[in-house]
């Protein structure tokens, strides 16, 4: 019987995070259990989470991201924080795994975070590629 | 099956491509190395070898002419410009034989340099720096600069830098170029590790046969072409299975009894004008084809300058003379093992060394105990299968015991590497008498 591969999402807006990501994947021969799909904007995070058929179950995230509001697209935490919302106050996706890797170390957001059912907060500037294939295998097994 | 982690399908590589100066420098070459492996890219200088890491480095990639360059089943010469640089500094590790440090870094800087390309910050940088220079014993060197270091220091350096972005795949471009033989093996010993270990895949190119001896698969290659592809099931297999191609591509165009009377002559004219030697090599031609007798060649040798002789005194004449016989006697010896290697590229050759050894040592006055004669042994059968150069067969010899060499002096080595090299220069030369 063939296994599902486990799905997993980058959302960044960092062209290099989605790239390192993907060579991480590549490269070390996770492809094999792992389909990867990354995108750079909220709105086109949502349309994956929201279709069963793409539906992550993993979700690696930066949290400030291009947002809009008011008809204006500015970089905000809110990007970050409204998929968060999105996914724990849905039980449809609230199963969804999301790890937030950050270029922000304010202890507010980690918290706040957190709180919101984020099972790891990374921050980015201290997530070296080995890091985060560890953290992808122990997820695995968990 | 799973798939390879490098995997090379129909490559092919020019240099200055479509100019007089075009090389053709790889030629339709394929190769699958499986993750976990260690490969070794075996040949003389010039085979291609560095090439060839460079386009599964990342280096060159672009410039590739044709063919496929797949790292575990993804083609890089489909990837863009960024992707690539992303791919060389996470993908790849390399360790160049010049070791390549920045001179004005500390140690730890370089080490920590190809972190800063992912964002990492300098402090995470500096820990993971100083992790890595830790595991190669090289943390109390962290606040140098590379020139204060020796070359087997800067080349740990050089690996713990590869290793900064944790990369599944290190290559090692000659490593052991410029390191004595104890470093030497040290960094074969690090490679192993790496290998064993970590479970990254190395890819180490070499011209040295003895640092085979961990690889598990061995890629020949000559002229920018694979020859042969082996997979030593041990070590001995490793450094004994030596393609019959190799020993025969020394001297390939060998005019044989010219070329070797010119390598003669430099050994037995020493102190002869330029026109002198000339003419000796002339005689000295003939003499190895047989047209002239050990006489004739004795007079020719003793006759005045001006009579179209060479002037020698008698005495010297008639050393060089038999100095001349017994080395085609030792050229028979040598041809002997040629034939037998043809038969057999695996054979033994011990016998035949320990024949020639003591001609080889004719002109040393020491004596050579059991371990000597062992490595003098194995250093003339590296040379006779031509998997070292007659400089490395030199270094073997002059190293001291305690670095695994024979602690020749220099005077005594000359001697030793010109009779051997008169021995194989121009083998395809018919053996007098």
């Amino acid at each position: 019987m063939e296994n599902k591969k486990t799905k997993i999402l980058i959302i960044d807006d960092n062209e290099i995070i989605r790239m390192m990501f993907s060579n991480i994947f590549w490269l070390h021969g996770l492809d094999d259990t792992y389909e990867l799909n990354t995108v750079a904007r909220a709105d086109e995070a949502l349309k994956q989470i929201d279709d069963p058929s793409s539906r992550p179950d993993i979700i690696f995230m930066g949290l400030v991201m291009p947002f809009e509001k008011g008809g204006k697209v500015t970089p905000s935490v809110e990007a970050g924080f409204t998929i968060i919302k999105h996914i724990k106050e849905s039980s449809d996706l609230s199963r969804i795994r999301i790890i937030v890797l950050s270029g922000y170390q304010d202890a507010e957001f980690q918290q706040k975070a957190l709180d919101m059912g984020v099972e790891h907060y990374l921050k980015k500037s201290e997530s070296m590629p080995q890091n985060i294939l560890e953290l992808i295998r122990s997820l695995h097994q968990s | 099956m799973s798939t390879p982690l490098v995997k090379l399908e129909n490559v092919n590589y020019y240099y200055n491509r479509g100019k007089p100066s075009e090389v053709h420098a790889l030629k339709n070459i394929n190769i699958e190395i499986p993750r976990g492996g260690y490969a070794a890219f075996f040949g003389p200088s010039g085979c291609g070898k560095t090439t060839l890491t460079y386009l599964i480095g990342g280096i060159e990639t672009e410039n590739t002419d044709s063919g496929n360059i797949l790292i575990n089943g993804r083609d890089l010469r489909g990837l863009e410009k960024k992707e690539l640089a992303v791919y060389r500094q996470i993908g790849v590790g390399i360790i160049f034989q010049q070791f390549n440090l920045l001179p004005s870094l500390t140690v730890l800087d370089n080490v920590a340099l190809p972190m800063a390309f992912l964002g990492i910050d300098v402090e995470r940088r500096k820990k993971e720096a100083l992790k890595l220079l830790d595991r190669f014993g090289m943390t109390k060197y962290s606040a140098r600069f590379p020139s204060d270091l020796s070359g087997g220091q800067q080349q740990r350096v050089s690996i713990a830098r590869a290793l900064s972005n944790n990369p599944p795949l290190i290559i090692a471009d000659e490593p052991l170029g410029n390191l004595d033989s104890e470093n030497a093996n040290k960094a074969l010993e690090f490679l192993k590790e790496l290998n064993e270990k970590d479970g990254r895949t190395i890819i180490m190119v070499t011209h040295e046969s003895w640092s085979l001896r961990d690889a598990r698969l061995v890629i020949y290659l000559k002229d920018g072409e694979v020859i042969r592809t082996d997979e030593p099931k041990n070590k001995i297999d490793a450094k004994k299975s030596l393609s019959e191609h190799f020993y025969k591509q020394l001297y390939p165009e060998s005019p044989p009894e010219n070329l070797m009377a010119q390598s003669l002559s430099s050994m037995l004219a020493r102190g002869l004008s330029g026109q002198e030697i000339k003419r000796f090599e002339l005689f000295l031609a003939e003499r190895l084809k047989g047209n002239i007798t050990s006489e004739h060649f004795i007079d020719f040798l003793d006759q005045p300058f001006k009579d179209g002789g060479l002037g020698l005194w008698k005495q010297r004449a008639i050393k060089i003379s038999e100095t001349v016989d017994e080395l085609a006697h030792n050229r028979k010896k040598v041809e002997d093992v040629y034939h037998e290697l043809e038969r057999n590229p695996e054979v033994p050759l011990y016998e035949e060394i320990s024949k020639m050894r003591d001609w080889l040592l004719s002109s040393y006055s020491g004596t050579l105990d059991e371990i000597g004669r062992v490595r003098f042994d194995e250093a003339v059968e590296d040379r006779i299968r031509n998997v070292i150069s007659s400089e490395h067969f030199c270094r073997v010899l002059e190293l001291p015991r305690k670095d695994f060499g024979v602690g020749l002096s220099m005077s005594a080595i000359r001697g030793i590497s010109e009779r051997l090299e008169s021995a194989l220069t121009g083998k395809k030369y018919q053996v007098l008498h």
